[in-house]
């Protein structure tokens, strides 16, 4: 997606209280106090937008440790950030 | 891929037995005397320590908790109420709701508790009048709170407010109902009345009589809650799942763990064991957890049953023990609602 290209992530700790139980990860918004949770696929992610990875890095990484079509990871990974911006989550940076 | 809401992994979460959310009580001790309180005058005199209190949330942040209500008596009480919330939610950065009356809020603290990040106020209302709050709580304290709700709404305080409805208030629901709306605060109410801790019935004479809870009904429909004011929210009588021993748990200022606040059942004291190991061995909390709402005797016969409020927790209180007997004050408001 073109508004992510080359881009950084940065995660917005004031809104998003999160916790790893192995193979989820459960948010929690602050400000709609509603839950959400992740795969492990989505904690893969997430962990990689924790290490500062670029947009294009994040792919790369993913094709390689899932063995992945380039765009379905792709497909699927615009899909999830838009959530987590959507959600205030992090933010395009 | 996508960020999936709660609710789709509520069922998987629940059979993983993970408490995300804790109620602490860190005091029974409160500034109001009132006369519908649960809490005996002999046992209002407790405050969990401040060490005592870390070690507890240590305890639950390790089991995975992300979500601390904390409550009373009257939190707001306790000396190290500030140090308490610095360490739940700047060090330990869990989301913290704090029950009060609101009595004791000050300017100064306000501003203290808006600089946290996750944090909100849940008030509980007794009235709308003076004479009425005077007459449910023993003191003259209604400007007081009205006061600093409108100051804490002011300032940015995240809050939630609740009215007790009781034989002595009811008929200022309305006005409360209406503050609530101008001031843009999400609102709901409850009229239910458990017994007190030793099992005194006594206090439940100021529950609302057929008639009484009837006028409630007719002013809000079939809505408890109210969110921001606008009718979104479905009433919560819709819930028909519990989590119970499942992924909440209450601990009293005595460090005993029950299955849940409102189930005064006491299944091993935090103080002397571990909450991890209570949580994972202790029989009746697994009992507990296996317990589906659909084994309530009075399930597989009603007909208003996927819109009543099965509550095992008050039921228990209510019926001896037996939280598998249907808790009647439910049972009363879902039958009047479908009158109407």
């Amino acid at each position: 997606m073109k508004k992510f290209n080359k881009k950084r992530f940065k995660i917005n700790s004031d809104k998003v209280i999160w916790k790893n139980f192995g193979d989820e990860i459960v948010f929690l918004n602050f400000k709609t106090q509603h839950y959400y949770s992740l795969n492990s696929t989505g904690m893969r992610i997430w962990e990689l937008l924790f290490e500062n990875k670029i947009y294009e890095e994040i792919i790369d990484i993913c094709c390689d440790e899932y063995d992945a079509d380039i765009d379905l990871v792709t497909a699927s990974i615009d899909d999830l950030l838009n959530d987590l911006v959507k959600e205030g989550f992090i933010q395009v940076i | 891929m996508r960020i999936r809401p709660f609710s789709v992994l509520k069922s998987k979460l629940n059979k993983k037995r993970i408490p995300l959310f804790i109620s602490l009580e860190i005091t029974n001790k409160c500034n109001l005397h009132c006369i519908h309180c649960y809490i005996p005058p002999d046992k209002r005199n407790l405050f969990m320590t401040l060490d005592r209190v870390k070690n507890v949330i240590e305890q639950v942040y390790e089991a995975g908790t992300l979500e601390v209500v904390i409550t009373g008596g009257e939190p707001l009480m306790h000396k190290d109420i500030l140090k308490i919330l610095d360490y739940i939610i700047q060090e330990k950065k869990m989301n913290v709701i704090l029950f009060t009356n609101a009595v004791l809020l000050t300017p100064q603290l306000i501003d203290k508790l808006k600089e946290y990040p996750y944090f909100s106020l849940d008030i509980t209302i007794y009235g709308f009048t003076g004479k009425t709050y005077l007459n449910v709580t023993g003191k003259e304290v209604r400007d007081i709170v009205f006061n600093n709700i409108i100051l804490s709404k002011n300032k940015g305080l995240k809050l939630n407010l609740k009215m007790q409805l009781l034989k002595e208030n009811y008929k200022e629901f309305e006005a409360v109902l209406d503050f609530s709306k101008k001031l843009g605060c999400p609102f709901r109410y409850s009229h239910f009345i458990s017994p007190d801790w030793n099992g005194n019935k006594k206090i439940q004479k100021h529950l609302l009589a057929k008639s009484q809870l009837k006028s409630i009904i007719n002013i809000t429909g079939d809505l408890v809650e109210y969110k921001d004011c606008a009718k979104i929210i479905e009433s919560e009588v819709k819930k028909t799942s519990c989590s119970l021993a499942k992924s909440t748990a209450g601990i009293t200022a005595a460090g005993d763990l029950l299955p849940c606040i409102s189930m005064r059942l006491k299944t091993g004291n935090v103080f002397k064991k571990r909450f991890g190991m209570l949580w994972n061995d202790n029989e009746k909390l697994k009992e507990l957890a296996d317990f589906s709402l659909t084994e309530t005797r009075c399930f597989a016969k009603c007909k208003l049953k996927t819109d009543c409020f099965i509550c095992p927790g008050l039921a228990h209180s209510d019926n001896n023990g037996d939280f598998r007997k249907p808790f009647k004050q439910s049972c009363l408001f879902t039958k009047l609602r479908y009158e109407r």
